[in-house]
């Protein structure tokens, strides 16, 4: 257990940078998620950590010791690969004993620690096998046996559900997140899937294009996206996007989508009036009526989704489209027409450049 | 309108009618032969007789278990089998090794190793015997200057050192193809092994052996059981370089049954010996298949 500190990490292949200027700070025993779309350096982040790639310049610590000049093994870290990286020719236990084996340690102090860690994982039964014979789901898992085996500062996770079946995926994420509770050992987990970010981490990293866009708590991002990048990437179905203006109309402040749909936002919107802004609500956050309301615009329904305890709905006006997603079961059948309303104080506001506007009540 | 009963077992002759062809071929020009020379080893057929040879029955083959000759072409190709492959494959191993790092001359060298497997057999020996020539070789100069030997050795005419002569030239004239197999085989190993084993603490002899041999394990085999299987049936070179001598130290099955068949002109005799030799083919033929049938199992 140790914490890691990374300073104006840069990384260059030749002229091209793929990460620049990169600082994170992870406290003793925090789980991080890294997530960005592919290509954004959020491996490279994590490899450059192992040792397994050079740093073109910036610091690594861990436990307060830079590691910069390091090689991998005397950096006290394990590392769980995408592809789980097994000998394929040893049995699960000589795979989960073997860092154990290279560090000199005697048979009997081998078998002792691989067994209470087999116990752990729920391969016992397993230990015998070799890799071929092996699930994906407990390939996995020897995998992270061979990492935890060791006990090291900090664990380091490279995408590691991304080759498993979506329900295996959820079943080791719960399984991923028990074990950092119990183990409390500091964890930094890559991934693009910004589900097992928001589920799993106590501190969510987004990244794009080798920069650091947002670091925060899951729910912090989830509520309070500093960019329109985050508010996009962070949440499923995605928030919403309108691109339009800020008007008054009629004595009232409103938001008109090329001059078609108009939306009612209230007065505390009016410092924004004649602006071009891209307004964000997330799906669950518009309300939908049947009939006229005051304030609500009217939209077709496009599509709906059933999923049994929610339905998601694809609204459609003019050019604009919106995902609703709601609690429940709606007899509502394509090509009606709906009223939505958007809950002002669930507005997100982004100016040209993407970044998030702050509306004063 | 009524249907015509279907009989439950129509031969569909399109299929071996379009085999027909193929299968007179294989016939002619593998079965035929074979059959030809396996019959062959149950007469005394000389060359310049060929039509009065009589059928002796297994007499051929109760000799050539009497043969002393034939006993010490076994130990020779055995001997030779297990050199040259040895040789050959740590050649192979090295440079594979070699290339399979990333430096700025690779695509060059990689073009420049694979030379000697393109030279024709027959070329490589001239070059080797100049090598090897008593007054005018460079390899004897070499050694002379460099202090190991007091005086040129006569590499071919001295039955100790014409085996070793020949594996040298069987190594350098085959390890290309062991190169290539190899070079593809590490280029199967996922980047992924190594890194885990570095972070796993492994350095690169403990990588070597715990990632990179495993690694190759399934072109290993294949790759050694061709080089046996080369060896034996390896005419040319051997043939062209010694003859099987000085005093048969380089005769293997293949050309004792040469040397049997155009020397001697036991035509008969030799047809035992080829059948001797076609049987253990097969043997190791048979282990080769099932090998690679595993390893693609395996995969």
């Amino acid at each position: 257990m140790a914490p890691v500190s990374i300073q104006n990490v840069r990384k260059a292949f030749g002229a091209l940078e793929v990460i620049s200027d990169f600082n994170l700070d992870v406290q003793d025993g925090e789980f991080v998620a890294l997530v960005g779309p592919s290509g954004c350096g959020k491996s490279t982040i994590l490899r450059m950590l192992a040792g397994l790639e050079p740093v073109t310049s910036g610091n690594f610590a861990i436990d307060g010791k830079s590691v910069n000049n390091l090689a991998p093994k005397d950096r006290d870290i394990a590392m769980v690969f995408q592809n789980y990286a097994l000998y394929p020719n040893k049995t699960v236990a000589a795979n989960m004993g073997f860092p154990l084996r290279m560090r000199g340690l005697s048979r009997a102090e081998i078998d002792d620690k691989v067994n209470e860690v087999a116990h752990v994982l729920g391969l016992e039964n397993l230990l015998g096998r070799y890799p071929r014979h092996l699930s994906g789901g407990q390939r996995q898992r020897v995998a992270m046996g061979r990492a935890i085996v060791r006990n090291p500062k900090v664990f380091l996770f490279d995408e590691p559900l991304s080759n498993l079946d979506a329900k295996l995926r959820v079943k080791m994420r719960a399984e991923i997140k028990e074990l950092h509770q119990r183990l409390k050992t500091t964890t930094i987990y890559v991934t693009h899937d910004q589900v097992e970010a928001m589920t799993m981490a106590d501190k969510i990293v987004v990244m794009r294009d080798g920069k650091l866009e947002q670091t925060g708590r899951p729910l912090e991002l989830y509520d309070a996206p500093e960019n329109r990048f985050v508010a996009g990437f962070i949440g499923s179905p995605a928030m919403n996007f309108l691109e339009g203006e800020v008007a008054r109309r009629e004595d009232r402040v409103c938001f008109s989508v090329g001059g078609e749909m108009v939306v009612s936002l209230g007065e505390k919107f009016a410092p924004l009036i004649s602006q071009a802004v891209t307004l964000g609500i997330r799906p669950e956050h518009i309300s939908i009526h049947d009939e006229p309301v005051p304030d609500a615009t009217q939209m077709y329904l496009g599509v709906v989704e059933p999923t049994g305890a929610e339905t998601t709905f694809i609204l459609k006006s003019g050019d604009a489209e919106l995902v609703v997603v709601k609690q429940g079961r709606f007899p509502f059948t394509p090509g009606t027409s709906l009223w939505v309303s958007f809950p002002t104080d669930k507005l997100h506001v982004f100016d040209t450049t993407g970044n998030a506007v702050a509306v004063n009540s | 309108m009524s249907t015509k009963p279907q009989t439950a077992r129509r031969i569909d002759w399109l299929p071996i009618l379009l085999l027909l062809p193929v299968g007179v071929v294989l016939v002619l020009i593998l079965i035929w032969p074979i059959v030809q020379g396996i019959s062959l080893s149950f007469f005394n057929t000389r060359i310049l007789n060929y039509s009065q040879g009589k059928f002796i029955g297994i007499a051929n083959y109760n000799f050539l278990l009497q043969d002393e000759n034939f006993w010490n072409s076994l130990r020779v190709t055995a001997i030779y089998g297990a050199l040259s492959m040895s040789l050959t494959y740590l050649l192979g191993l090295g440079f594979a090794l070699l290339l399979n790092r990333n430096f700025i001359l690779r695509g060059f060298l990689r073009t420049i190793f694979i030379l000697p497997w393109a030279i024709p057999e027959v070329v490589a020996v001239l070059i080797f015997m100049w090598m090897l020539d008593p007054q005018f070789g460079v390899l004897n100069y070499l050694m002379v200057k460099a202090g190991f030997i007091d005086r040129p050795l006569a590499w071919l005419t001295q039955s100790s050192l014409a085996m070793p002569a020949l594996v040298m030239l069987t190594a350098w004239q085959q390890f290309p193809l062991a190169m290539l197999i190899l070079l593809a085989g590490l280029q199967t190993i996922p980047r992924e092994q190594y890194e885990a084993a570095m972070v796993d603490g492994a350095g690169p002899i403990s990588r070597f052996f715990h990632v990179t041999l495993p690694g190759l394990r399934p072109v290993n085999v294949i790759l050694i059981l061709l080089l046996i299987l080369n060896s034996f049936r390896r005419v040319t070179m051997i043939y062209a370089m010694t003859r099987g001598g000085p005093a048969r130290s380089t005769e293997t099955l293949s050309i004792l049954t040469y040397n049997t068949a155009f020397e001697y002109q036991k035509i008969g005799y030799a047809a035992a010996v080829g059948t001797a030799l076609l049987i253990i083919l097969l043997i190791f033929s048979l282990i080769y298949f099932r090998a690679i049938i595993r390893s693609r199992s395996a995969a």
